[in-house]
């Protein structure tokens, strides 16, 4: 259940963090005020979200499969 | 047939040798030339910002002693960030050809310091002394020395100009290199001939639709790939997770541990790096032990 969690709590950073790029598209799209240095800032800040997001799914599945088989863990 | 493997770990009298190829390094003396470089191109660039009415005293003096502790304490990275905040803000509007060369001379500066600093920094880490020492060393030696001490000191003075020279013209090749990519950019022209302030920035309006399409089509490609690479991911073998699983608590809960064994990797393939050369005079080859340790 714990690794569920995780899981589901990486699929939300992941989900934030393409929020955020899209946030940043509408800064650079207002015809206005075009913001592309906050632009950036945002992207920068949606990649390392990403990056933790990627993280906890791929830690919580890959342990997942070990608890699933754990005679593939013998060497 | 085979060929003769010799040791990957050389013996001590190799060693010993190896060790006396190793032109001996004069420390003290180099230290003492970055700490009066920095002194100087620290005056230099304080001199720089007073000249100018915009910056405020306030942040004069925040500058001074951002510059003073990075001698001991900081490194080079703060008073980059800092510059970055001074450039952005508060650059003047300045108008002309002078102005051009003004900044570029500026930036020129900026980087010597962070050169010249960067480098006392280093050799300071190697001899373990400060600065004040340092200083106190170059005033009571200077007075009483032999003459090979002063002709050894003047070869280290030589080549410590040399490497410092050789950094001064790589540093301007890349600020002018950074000047033509700047002068590429589509950027809207302000009224007037003089340079545009950080309000007044703006690019030409297709510059700012090409920003739009490229950041949608990468949302586009982070999305593609996110499915992609999760839906493989699950298709790990039991053994694959386990070695993925081990290999990311050993970054996070032993780094120290991690540390060490990258440090041993480095070390070994050094080593595996002298071994053709010192075996190349006894006529031995040693492609297969080189390949071997590199694994």
């Amino acid at each position: 259940m714990l690794f569920w969690i995780r899981e589901i709590v990486g699929w939300l950073l992941v989900a934030v963090s393409l929020a955020l790029v899209w946030v940043g598209i509408s800064f650079v799209s207002d015809p206005e005020s075009p913001r592309v240095v906050e632009a950036g800032l945002l992207l920068f800040a949606a990649m390392a979200l990403l990056r933790m997001g990627i993280l906890l799914i791929r830690i919580s599945t890959a342990a997942r499969i070990c608890l699933k088989e754990p005679n593939g863990t013998n060497r | 047939m085979t060929t003769p493997r010799p040791s990957p770990v050389s013996s001590k009298p190799q060693r010993e040798r190896v060790a006396d190829r190793i032109p001996a390094v004069d420390a003290d003396l180099w230290q003492h030339v970055y700490l009066i470089l920095t002194a100087m191109v620290g005056l230099l660039f304080v001199w720089t910002l007073s000249a100018t009415d915009d910056v405020s005293l306030p942040l004069r003096l925040i500058f001074l002693a951002v510059l003073v502790l990075t001698l001991n304490r900081w490194t080079a990275a703060v008073l980059l960030g800092l510059i970055q905040v001074q450039l952005l803000f508060l650059e003047p509007p300045a108008v002309g050809v002078i102005a051009h060369i003004g900044g570029f001379l500026w930036i020129m500066l900026t980087l010597l310091l962070v050169l010249v600093v960067s480098r006392y920094r280093t050799l300071q880490d190697r001899t373990h002394s400060a600065g004040f020492a340092a200083i106190r060393h170059l005033f009571g030696h200077g007075l009483n020395r032999s003459r090979t001490e002063a002709e050894h000191e003047w070869f280290n003075l030589l080549t410590a100009l040399k490497n410092l020279l050789s950094g001064v013209l790589k540093i301007a090749v890349c600020a002018t290199v950074a000047a033509v990519v700047l002068n590429a950019f589509p950027v809207n022209p302000v009224p007037g001939e003089r340079l545009y302030t950080y309000r007044e920035f703006s690019l030409i309006p297709s510059g700012y639709r090409l920003i739009r399409l490229s950041l949608t089509l990468f949302a586009v490609f982070l999305v593609s790939w996110i499915v992609i690479n999760e839906s493989v991911w699950r298709r790990l073998s039991p053994r694959q997770a386990s070695v993925y699983l081990r290999s990311t608590f050993l970054n996070w809960v032993h780094r120290d541990l991690r540390m060490v064994i990258l440090k041993r990797m480095k070390i070994r393939r050094a080593k595996a790096r002298k071994v053709p050369s010192m075996s190349r005079q006894d006529g031995f080859d040693t492609t297969v032990a080189v390949s071997d340790l590199e694994d």
